[in-house]
Protein backbone atom coordinates (compact mmCIF):
# COMPACT_ATOMS: atom_id res chain seq x y z
CA UNK A 1 0.00 0.00 0.00
CA UNK A 2 0.96 3.31 -0.90
CA UNK A 3 -0.80 4.70 2.01
CA UNK A 4 0.08 4.23 5.61
CA UNK A 5 -3.53 5.12 6.69
CA UNK A 6 -5.88 4.92 4.43
CA UNK A 7 -9.69 5.66 5.02
CA UNK A 8 -11.89 3.13 3.88
CA UNK A 9 -15.71 3.81 3.58
CA UNK A 10 -17.83 0.42 3.91
CA UNK A 11 -21.46 1.13 2.83
CA UNK A 12 -23.71 -1.64 3.10
CA UNK A 13 -27.37 -1.72 4.78
CA UNK A 14 -26.52 -4.96 6.26
CA UNK A 15 -24.80 -4.51 9.78
CA UNK A 16 -23.62 -7.60 10.02
CA UNK A 17 -21.12 -7.77 7.20
CA UNK A 18 -20.31 -4.19 7.83
CA UNK A 19 -18.92 -5.06 11.26
CA UNK A 20 -16.98 -8.13 10.41
CA UNK A 21 -15.56 -6.18 7.50
CA UNK A 22 -14.57 -3.77 9.18
CA UNK A 23 -12.80 -6.31 11.73
CA UNK A 24 -11.16 -8.26 9.11
CA UNK A 25 -9.67 -5.17 7.34
CA UNK A 26 -8.54 -4.26 11.13
CA UNK A 27 -7.14 -7.45 11.86
CA UNK A 28 -4.90 -7.13 8.31
CA UNK A 29 -3.80 -3.70 9.10
CA UNK A 30 -3.68 -2.19 11.70
CA UNK A 31 -3.54 1.63 9.73
CA UNK A 32 -6.86 1.41 8.30
CA UNK A 33 -9.51 3.79 9.08
CA UNK A 34 -12.74 2.47 8.56
CA UNK A 35 -16.10 4.02 8.66
CA UNK A 36 -19.33 1.93 8.05
CA UNK A 37 -22.14 3.66 6.13
CA UNK A 38 -26.16 1.85 6.19
CA UNK A 39 -26.67 4.00 3.10
CA UNK A 40 -25.27 5.58 -0.11
CA UNK A 41 -26.70 8.93 1.07
CA UNK A 42 -24.70 8.75 4.54
CA UNK A 43 -21.55 7.96 2.81
CA UNK A 44 -21.81 10.67 -0.05
CA UNK A 45 -22.34 13.17 2.55
CA UNK A 46 -18.73 12.26 4.22
CA UNK A 47 -17.10 12.01 0.49
CA UNK A 48 -15.55 15.54 1.26
CA UNK A 49 -12.95 13.62 3.87
CA UNK A 50 -11.81 11.96 1.17
CA UNK A 51 -11.62 8.06 1.61
CA UNK A 52 -8.78 6.26 -0.24
CA UNK A 53 -11.60 3.54 -1.30
CA UNK A 54 -15.15 2.64 -0.73
CA UNK A 55 -16.45 -0.66 -0.56
CA UNK A 56 -19.98 -0.75 -1.79
CA UNK A 57 -23.45 -2.62 -1.87
CA UNK A 58 -24.91 -3.12 -4.72
CA UNK A 59 -28.50 -3.36 -3.00
CA UNK A 60 -28.94 -0.43 -0.62
CA UNK A 61 -32.55 -0.44 -0.81
CA UNK A 62 -33.74 -3.74 1.48
CA UNK A 63 -33.53 -1.81 4.42
CA UNK A 64 -35.25 1.69 3.46
CA UNK A 65 -37.30 1.97 0.24
CA UNK A 66 -36.15 5.08 -0.64
CA UNK A 67 -32.82 5.01 -0.32
CA UNK A 68 -30.60 5.16 -3.75
CA UNK A 69 -29.33 1.72 -5.23
CA UNK A 70 -25.58 1.10 -5.21
CA UNK A 71 -25.12 1.79 -8.88
CA UNK A 72 -26.61 5.32 -8.55
CA UNK A 73 -24.50 5.78 -5.46
CA UNK A 74 -21.12 4.60 -8.08
CA UNK A 75 -22.08 7.52 -10.60
CA UNK A 76 -22.61 10.03 -7.96
CA UNK A 77 -19.27 8.67 -6.26
CA UNK A 78 -17.37 9.04 -9.51
CA UNK A 79 -18.82 12.31 -10.31
CA UNK A 80 -17.25 13.86 -7.56
CA UNK A 81 -14.22 11.59 -7.55
CA UNK A 82 -13.28 9.82 -10.63
CA UNK A 83 -10.47 8.42 -9.07
CA UNK A 84 -11.84 7.07 -6.38
CA UNK A 85 -11.16 3.05 -5.74
CA UNK A 86 -15.13 1.63 -5.61
CA UNK A 87 -15.56 -2.01 -5.22
CA UNK A 88 -18.60 -3.70 -5.69
CA UNK A 89 -20.27 -6.10 -3.75
CA UNK A 90 -23.36 -8.14 -4.02
CA UNK A 91 -24.59 -11.59 -3.52
CA UNK A 92 -25.66 -11.74 -6.96
CA UNK A 93 -23.70 -14.09 -9.49
CA UNK A 94 -24.59 -11.94 -12.84
CA UNK A 95 -22.42 -11.11 -15.35
CA UNK A 96 -24.32 -8.07 -16.51
CA UNK A 97 -24.83 -6.63 -13.22
CA UNK A 98 -21.14 -6.92 -12.62
CA UNK A 99 -20.12 -5.48 -16.16
CA UNK A 100 -22.33 -3.02 -15.59
CA UNK A 101 -20.70 -1.61 -12.36
CA UNK A 102 -17.59 -1.67 -13.93
CA UNK A 103 -18.70 0.42 -16.37
CA UNK A 104 -19.87 2.86 -14.33
CA UNK A 105 -16.43 2.98 -12.81
CA UNK A 106 -16.12 0.36 -9.73
CA UNK A 107 -12.34 -1.38 -9.72
CA UNK A 108 -14.28 -4.69 -9.06
CA UNK A 109 -17.18 -6.71 -8.28
CA UNK A 110 -16.94 -9.02 -5.49
CA UNK A 111 -19.34 -11.85 -4.55
CA UNK A 112 -20.77 -11.52 -1.10
CA UNK A 113 -19.77 -15.19 0.43
CA UNK A 114 -17.08 -16.61 2.39
CA UNK A 115 -13.88 -15.40 0.43
CA UNK A 116 -15.12 -12.04 -0.02
CA UNK A 117 -12.99 -10.28 2.75
CA UNK A 118 -9.76 -11.40 1.78
CA UNK A 119 -10.88 -10.54 -1.50
CA UNK A 120 -11.91 -6.99 -0.46
CA UNK A 121 -8.70 -6.85 1.39
CA UNK A 122 -6.41 -7.69 -2.02
CA UNK A 123 -8.51 -5.49 -3.76
CA UNK A 124 -7.39 -2.40 -1.19
CA UNK A 125 -4.27 -3.16 -0.78
CA UNK A 126 -3.85 -3.39 -4.49
CA UNK A 127 -5.69 0.12 -5.19
CA UNK A 128 -4.95 2.42 -2.39
CA UNK B 1 -28.11 -27.63 10.02
CA UNK B 2 -25.90 -24.93 11.12
CA UNK B 3 -22.22 -25.51 10.42
CA UNK B 4 -20.20 -22.77 12.87
CA UNK B 5 -16.65 -23.99 11.45
CA UNK B 6 -16.34 -20.32 9.23
CA UNK B 7 -17.32 -18.45 12.30
CA UNK B 8 -15.17 -20.07 14.27
CA UNK B 9 -12.49 -19.94 11.77
CA UNK B 10 -12.97 -16.21 11.10
CA UNK B 11 -12.86 -15.47 14.55
CA UNK B 12 -10.11 -17.94 15.26
CA UNK B 13 -11.88 -19.47 18.03
CA UNK B 14 -13.06 -16.11 19.53
CA UNK B 15 -16.13 -17.14 21.19
CA UNK B 16 -17.16 -13.60 22.16
CA UNK B 17 -16.63 -12.24 18.75
CA UNK B 18 -18.89 -15.20 17.48
CA UNK B 19 -21.15 -14.44 19.68
CA UNK B 20 -21.73 -11.11 18.62
CA UNK B 21 -22.14 -12.20 15.20
CA UNK B 22 -24.72 -14.56 16.33
CA UNK B 23 -26.13 -12.00 18.02
CA UNK B 24 -26.76 -9.53 15.34
CA UNK B 25 -27.89 -12.16 12.89
CA UNK B 26 -30.33 -13.65 15.40
CA UNK B 27 -31.60 -10.09 16.25
CA UNK B 28 -32.13 -9.01 12.17
CA UNK B 29 -33.11 -11.75 10.37
CA UNK B 30 -36.82 -12.19 12.23
CA UNK B 31 -37.45 -8.81 10.89
CA UNK B 32 -36.16 -10.13 6.90
CA UNK B 33 -38.81 -13.23 7.45
CA UNK B 34 -41.31 -10.66 8.63
CA UNK B 35 -40.91 -8.50 5.65
CA UNK B 36 -40.72 -11.66 3.11
CA UNK B 37 -44.38 -12.62 5.07
CA UNK B 38 -45.70 -9.45 3.88
CA UNK B 39 -43.96 -9.47 0.62
CA UNK B 40 -45.87 -12.54 -0.03
CA UNK B 41 -49.60 -11.35 1.34
CA UNK B 42 -48.99 -8.29 -0.43
CA UNK B 43 -47.99 -10.52 -3.91
CA UNK B 44 -44.73 -8.22 -3.52
CA UNK B 45 -42.47 -10.68 -5.33
CA UNK B 46 -39.89 -7.79 -6.65
CA UNK B 47 -39.58 -7.17 -2.90
CA UNK B 48 -39.63 -10.63 -1.73
CA UNK B 49 -36.47 -11.18 -3.67
CA UNK B 50 -34.70 -8.20 -2.42
CA UNK B 51 -35.41 -9.08 0.72
CA UNK B 52 -34.51 -13.17 0.46
CA UNK B 53 -31.55 -11.88 -1.93
CA UNK B 54 -30.39 -9.18 1.52
CA UNK B 55 -30.50 -12.21 3.87
CA UNK B 56 -28.28 -14.77 1.63
CA UNK B 57 -24.64 -13.66 2.51
CA UNK B 58 -25.93 -13.59 6.61
CA UNK B 59 -27.34 -17.18 6.47
CA UNK B 60 -23.96 -18.51 4.41
CA UNK B 61 -22.01 -16.42 7.25
CA UNK B 62 -24.07 -18.18 10.10
CA UNK B 63 -23.36 -21.78 7.99
CA UNK B 64 -27.22 -22.58 7.59
CA UNK B 65 -26.86 -23.72 3.62
CA UNK B 66 -30.33 -25.06 3.97
CA UNK B 67 -31.75 -21.70 4.38
CA UNK B 68 -29.11 -20.47 1.70
CA UNK B 69 -30.41 -22.14 -0.86
CA UNK B 70 -34.28 -21.76 0.42
CA UNK B 71 -33.78 -18.39 -0.45
CA UNK B 72 -31.62 -18.46 -3.70
CA UNK B 73 -34.86 -20.72 -4.78
CA UNK B 74 -37.29 -18.25 -3.92
CA UNK B 75 -34.98 -15.88 -5.79
CA UNK B 76 -34.84 -17.98 -8.77
CA UNK B 77 -38.64 -18.49 -8.93
CA UNK B 78 -39.36 -14.58 -8.49
CA UNK B 79 -37.14 -14.64 -11.80
CA UNK B 80 -38.83 -16.56 -13.61
CA UNK B 81 -41.95 -16.14 -12.64
CA UNK B 82 -43.00 -19.12 -10.96
CA UNK B 83 -45.06 -17.75 -8.06
CA UNK B 84 -47.43 -20.15 -7.31
CA UNK B 85 -45.66 -22.29 -5.29
CA UNK B 86 -43.47 -19.30 -3.20
CA UNK B 87 -45.32 -20.17 -0.04
CA UNK B 88 -44.39 -23.83 -0.02
CA UNK B 89 -40.65 -22.33 -0.40
CA UNK B 90 -41.12 -19.35 2.18
CA UNK B 91 -42.32 -21.83 4.79
CA UNK B 92 -39.36 -24.04 4.62
CA UNK B 93 -37.40 -21.32 4.84
CA UNK B 94 -39.08 -19.83 8.01
CA UNK B 95 -38.75 -23.39 9.16
CA UNK B 96 -35.56 -23.49 8.77
CA UNK B 97 -34.82 -20.12 10.45
CA UNK B 98 -36.47 -21.42 13.54
CA UNK B 99 -34.65 -24.87 13.97
CA UNK B 100 -31.31 -22.84 13.62
CA UNK B 101 -32.67 -19.84 15.30
CA UNK B 102 -32.63 -22.45 18.47
CA UNK B 103 -29.45 -24.21 17.92
CA UNK B 104 -27.80 -20.44 17.41
CA UNK B 105 -29.10 -19.35 20.84
CA UNK B 106 -28.42 -22.77 22.44
CA UNK B 107 -24.39 -21.56 21.27
CA UNK B 108 -25.41 -18.26 22.71
CA UNK B 109 -26.60 -19.67 26.04
CA UNK B 110 -23.95 -22.37 26.54
CA UNK B 111 -21.32 -21.03 25.55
Amino acid sequence: MKNQKPKIFIVDDEPLLSEMLSDYLNEQYLGFKIKSFATGEACLERLHENPDAVVLDYYLNSKEKDASNGIDILKEIKKQNKNLPVIMLSSQKSYSTASQTIMFGAVHYVIKGQDAFSEIYELIKANV
Amino acid sequence: MVDLSFLEKFTKGNIPKMKRYISMYLNTAPDSFQKMQQNIEDKSWAELAINAHSLKPQAEFMGISSLKEALIEIEDKVKETRVNDLNIVFERAKSIHKESEIFLQHFMDKS
